[in-house]
């Protein structure tokens, strides 16, 4: 087992520093900054293309967002607004996606809607399916070329 | 970077590296025979005049007896960091001999100044890093006022450190920070966030500013990710503000066992030499004399 400091002496008289980080820390996880009112806004995307990859923390909540929308599931949508809360501090998650209507802002496919569905059994698996920049989607649907 | 000391404290074999990187190795459970650093506090005199100054270090402030205090730590081996602060610890008259000694000694001395006593006491801070007395300088940052009383020493040491109080100074000053170090040649900055603490004059300070402390902590815990990508930064914490920001959310669970250096107490503890006693940490009103116990016996003993 290692466990290290990075990069300071430790200079601190009443505490130690007991955690450094860089940008070249592994396993931290990606951020997302609330905006100046304080809060996060959801505001959905196009999830239905033939080849996408979402990787960004935004990305991925927007994607849990709009399968909420798709599916009325309001328990995941009460876990994923949880963890947003809870991981940046936000006043209050907005969630503005729009499936129908000639202002509609998201569109997703069904194959889309059941992988997503596999990730999102508790907070758990929602926080690092959101932040943690390993957890990744690159989907090709009814491409075969 | 370059090996500074290596030493084996009980299970655990400890790096010490000449840019501040330690690095532990351990199998199983680490069991530490003795601290790996010690936090000191060798004067209790300081005219900063800081409102919320958890020490309530005064004009009126006594100086330690740091003979005494060598005596106390003579069991360390070299390469254990010896952290010290005050009050004010440029003015204490003994400060030169005593920093020599545990330099003989092969302890890595290192010193948090105000950033109010960076200019009435420029030579003997060029002096002590010249000499290589003390190897991180941390500077208590009060904002941009006094900033240029501290460029001529961001090129001279890689190994300053910022201290930044959550609650006192402002997120955003990292930003400040990061330019400032690079307009004065520095290498890369580094910050340490505080926690803040309800202690000492912390205490009635944050009873009357409550709410604005508490705004400003918010900001540190909504904005403080916003840093985490920039070059050329280091951020470090203690463990006040590791709690108070909830620090591990950022992480995942096996980062945080790799670079989480450990509770208060498990590899540190603090020595209050003014009033000879020994705590777990500066915020521990649990005390014990030097007179009631061996260094070594107390650190086992947390």
């Amino acid at each position: 087992m290692q466990t290290i400091r990075q990069n300071v002496f430790e200079t601190n008289s009443s505490s130690s520093h007991s955690f450094t980080c860089t940008i070249e820390t592994e396993g931290m996880l990606e951020a997302l900054v609330v905006d100046k009112m304080g809060n996060i806004t959801l505001n959905g995307g196009n999830f239905s293309k033939f080849e996408f990859y979402i990787s960004s923390a935004l990305q991925k909540a927007n994607a849990i967002a709009v399968y909420c929308e798709v599916t009325g599931n309001d328990v995941v949508r009460a876990m994923l607004e949880e963890v947003l809360l809870s991981q940046t501090g936000a006043e209050k998650v907005v969630v503005n996606v729009r499936m129908l209507g000639p202002d509609r802002n998201s569109y997703v496919s069904s194959e889309f809607l059941s992988y997503l569905e596999e990730a999102l059994g508790s907070k758990r698996d929602i926080r690092n399916f959101v932040f943690n920049p390993k957890s990744e989607i690159s989907a090709v649907y009814g491409y075969d070329g | 970077m370059n090996l500074l000391h290596s030493y084996t404290n009980g299970n655990t074999h400890v790096s010490l590296y000449d840019d501040g990187t330690k690095v532990r190795e351990f199998d199983g459970k680490p069991m530490p025979a003795h601290p790996e650093s010690m936090d000191v506090k060798i004067t209790n005199y300081c005219d900063g005049g800081c409102r919320w100054c958890h020490e309530k270090s005064s004009i009126t402030g006594k100086h330690a007896d740091l003979d005494r205090l060598l005596d106390v730590i003579k069991a360390l081996p070299a390469g254990v960091e010896i952290a010290i602060g005050g009050g004010n610890p440029l003015s204490h008259p003994n400060l030169l001999p005593f920093l020599r000694e545990l330099k003989a000694r092969g302890l890595v001395a290192n010193m948090t100044v105000n950033q109010k006593h960076f200019k009435p006491n420029q030579n003997m801070i060029r002096l002590l890093l010249s000499e290589q007395l003390i190897y991180g300088l941390g500077v208590s940052y009060s904002g941009t006022k006094y900033q240029a009383d501290i460029a001529p020493f961001v090129s001279m040491t890689s190994n300053m450190v910022f201290h930044l109080i959550m609650g006192i100074n402002s997120v955003y000053e990292i930003d400040d920070l990061q330019k400032f170090v690079k307009e004065n040649g520095g290498e890369s900055c580094k910050v340490l966030v505080l926690g803040y603490k309800d202690y000492g004059n912390g205490n009635p300070h944050y009873a009357s500013h409550k709410e604005a402390i508490d705004k400003n902590k918010l900001r540190w815990f909504r904005f403080l990710s916003s840093f985490f990508k920039e070059n050329n930064l280091t951020l470090s914490f203690d463990n006040l503000a590791i709690e108070q920001l909830n620090l591990k959310r950022f992480f995942t669970d096996d980062a945080w066992k790799k670079f989480y250096m450990g509770d208060e107490g498990s590899y540190t503890c603090y020595i209050d030499a003014v009033n000879q006693k020994f705590a777990v940490c500066s915020v521990e009103p649990n005390r014990v004399s030097f007179d009631d116990s061996g260094l070594l016996t107390f650190f086992q003993s947390i």
